[in-house]
């Protein structure tokens, strides 16, 4: 038996070692959140608190519409990541499948739109909100985020989409499907790798985004879960238990979207349709 | 059941004309097989009919509807793909049901059918299995099922059968011939294995860039081919090849090779011209070892350079006007490597033809 570890153990040690420095900052407000109240700071550079204690969520519940807030948060994700999906599979089926004029030249714009960052967008979209009176409701958030993750969706999209074999649409297409008919009964069944990977990032994009919910957002009753510790900084959010326990609810659904979708992102879900 | 009528039948893919003036009339019932070397168009052919591709020009025809420009699945027709294309994420039975579902069948006749069709293709067992679990002799089965269930007007196969191996390929041409003769349902089947096309096809169509070749019976094929190509291309092994001149009377016509060794042909091909160059064609069945009967200008001799036993019959490559021939001839023959020996010719099933056009003369 040879000594040396096989390059896949190397691999993994790699990977755990840089998982593990990841984890500090998560493992730091997971402490700061549980440290039971009147500790006055966590020991070990915040990672080792004495006692754990669940008093700091419930003070964020008591004080704060935590649940409201986090409707809000998932009416404008769950909508926009309905939207972008539908969106994006239906452009990237027909970037993928269909030759039309000007098709290359729009899809390497869609790429290039990738290349601006957010913060440069935000005047500009305010400036759209304001004109479409999309201040301070929900569209105002559910259509830039839309619009902003398209571009990747298709991308993505459109690469899983050209792997699949022709013949499966021709076959369909025998069996009396329309163009549609196979997207919807064909295409998109198979493409539940894509989709999760467009659903995932897309959830997390949109749940965790800060700056465009800040300036398009005023009724209080309205913003997303990640406006919550700024709203309610003055009344309870300067002391760090309350405080790292809102950060932490925010974490945990894109955590529980994560989990859900990963199962699906297995590949070779088209093993079987072709040949032996 | 219907007839399929392709009338001057183009297609163009960019500037590469794939397709041209194909004219064929399948009969309602018929069982015709497309055959022709790698690219001559062949499936293109077929996928014009499945309206799987466009015609560039000309109509298609079935029954008595102008098909040409309606879409694929308007044409009542069914087709099974070579890589059999089943929806990976479907059963079996939602695969082969796939087809009545979207046609708005019944959910409890949909079953009925499915059930149908599994039973004849013995599939009852993988009903609720995915493709993936499947061999690659049941995923062929699935397309067939999926093809048979919605009982089109037309079954159009692409070499279905060439990714089995050997044996189970031909067990699976026997199933088809017998589903053939039940269900009576027209069928175009392509295929590149001559001897597919043989043994199923009622009428074989010979292709070749794009035109067809001929048209006729396997037997008409293998006994009068219109053309050298046509000849090669059907019999297994090849028909054999040899460059001669006509020489003497025009009543027996005799032939001289490139090394000056004679054959006279006799009575049946007379009337060429002395001095015509032509292509001999002798099928390596049509060869046997020389005996009493046959005449001294009725034969060829050779050095002996292969032997292939084959169990029914051995084969054996025989260098001829140095060119080599295959005979066909009976199992125990008593022949051994570099023995030179006489070859008697079945004359009469010998065939001329012209060696610049190809045309059998
Ligand atoms: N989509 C296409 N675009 C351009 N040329 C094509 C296309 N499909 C087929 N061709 C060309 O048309 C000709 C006929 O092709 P086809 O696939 O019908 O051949 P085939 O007889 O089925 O051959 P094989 O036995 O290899 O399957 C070929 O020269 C091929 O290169
Ligand atoms: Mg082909």
């Amino acid at each position: 038996m040879p000594l040396t570890p096989s390059p896949r153990t190397i691999k993994t040690a790699v990977l755990t070692v840089l998982a593990g420095i990841w984890l500090v900052p998560v493992l730091m407000m997971l402490a700061v959140a549980l440290m039971p109240p009147g500790q006055r700071a966590a020991g070990f550079g915040g990672l080792a608190i004495k006692g754990v204690s669940l008093a700091s969520f419930g003070t964020a519940f008591d004080r704060a519409p935590i649940l409201l807030h986090f409707v809000n948060s998932l009416i404008i994700t769950v909508t926009s990541v309905v939207l972008v999906v539908v969106i994006s599979s239906l452009a990237a089926y027909a970037f993928a499948r269909t030759r039309f004029r000007g098709g290359e030249s729009l899809f390497y714009g869609l790429l290039a739109t990738l290349m601006l960052p957010i913060p440069a967008l935000i005047v500009p979209i305010f400036q759209l909100n304001k004109t479409f009176g999309l201040l301070d409701t929900y569209w105002g958030l559910i259509l830039p985020y839309t619009a902003l993750g398209v571009p990747f969706a298709v991308i993505i999209y459109r690469s899983f989409f050209s792997a699949i074999p022709q013949e499966l649409e021709e076959a369909a297409k025998i069996d009396g499907c329309s163009t549609f008919g196979i997207w919807l009964r064909i295409i998109m069944p198979l493409s539940w790798p894509a989709t999760s990977v467009v659903v995932i990032f897309q959830f997390m994009t949109s749940f965790n985004e800060f700056i465009l919910a800040l300036v398009t957002m005023d009724s209080n009753s309205l913003k997303p879960l990640t406006l919550v510790p700024l709203i309610y900084a003055g009344p309870f959010m300067a002391q760090p238990g309350p405080m790292f326990a809102t950060l932490t609810l925010i974490t945990i659904p894109v955590v529980v979207v994560y989990l859900l979708m990963q199962r699906f992102m297995i590949g070779g879900l088209t093993a079987g349709a072709v040949k032996g | 059941m219907a007839t399929v009528e392709l009338r001057r039948v183009n297609k163009t893919f960019g500037t590469h004309q794939a397709i041209q003036g194909l004219d064929l009339s399948i009969a309602n019932g018929e069982f015709v097989a497309l055959v022709g070397p790698s690219g001559c168009g062949k499936s293109t052919t077929l996928r014009m009919i499945a309206g799987l591709e466009a015609v560039s020009g000309g109509a298609i025809v079935i029954g008595e509807r102008d098909v040409s420009h309606l879409p694929a699945r308007d044409r009542d027709i069914a087709m099974v793909f070579q890589s059999y294309a089943l929806y990976p994420h479907m059963t079996v039975a939602e695969n082969i049901g796939f087809g009545l579902k979207l046609r708005g069948t019944r959910r409890a006749r949909v079953a009925e059918l499915v059930d149908e069709a599994a039973e004849t293709l013995q599939l009852k067992e993988v009903l609720g299995r995915k493709p993936k679990e499947l061999s690659g002799g049941q995923r062929q089965r699935v397309a067939m099922g999926r093809a048979m269930v919605r009982h089109p007007q037309v079954f159009l196969f692409d070499e279905p059968l060439s990714n089995l191996d050997a044996k189970l390929r031909v067990h699976m041409r026997a199933q088809i011939k017998k589903l053939h003769r039940q269900l009576t349902t027209t069928t175009i089947y392509v295929t590149h294995d001559q001897t597919e096309a043989m043994t199923l096809a009622d009428r074989i169509v010979v292709m070749n860039h794009g035109r067809i070749e001929q048209v006729g019976t396997p037997h008409e094929l293998y006994g009068a081919p219109v053309s050298k190509f046509v000849a090669g291309f059907i019999g297994s092994p090849e028909m054999n090849f040899l460059d001669a001149v006509v020489e003497g009377a025009a009543e027996t016509c005799d032939l001289t090779f490139a090394d000056g060794s004679r054959l006279s042909l006799g009575p049946v091909h007379a009337g060429l011209p002395a001095g015509r160059p032509v292509t001999l064609g002798i099928r390596p069945e049509h060869l046997h070892l020389a005996g009493p009967a046959d005449p001294p200008d009725g034969r060829l001799s050779g050095l002996v350079e292969v032997i292939e036993p084959l169990g029914a019959d051995t084969l054996i490559h025989v260098v001829v006007a140095g060119r080599t021939l295959v005979a066909r001839l009976a199992a125990k023959v008593a022949v051994e490597v570099g023995d030179r020996i006489e070859l008697g010719v079945d004359r009469a099933r010998a065939h001329l033809f012209d060696p610049a056009s190809g045309l059998a003369l």
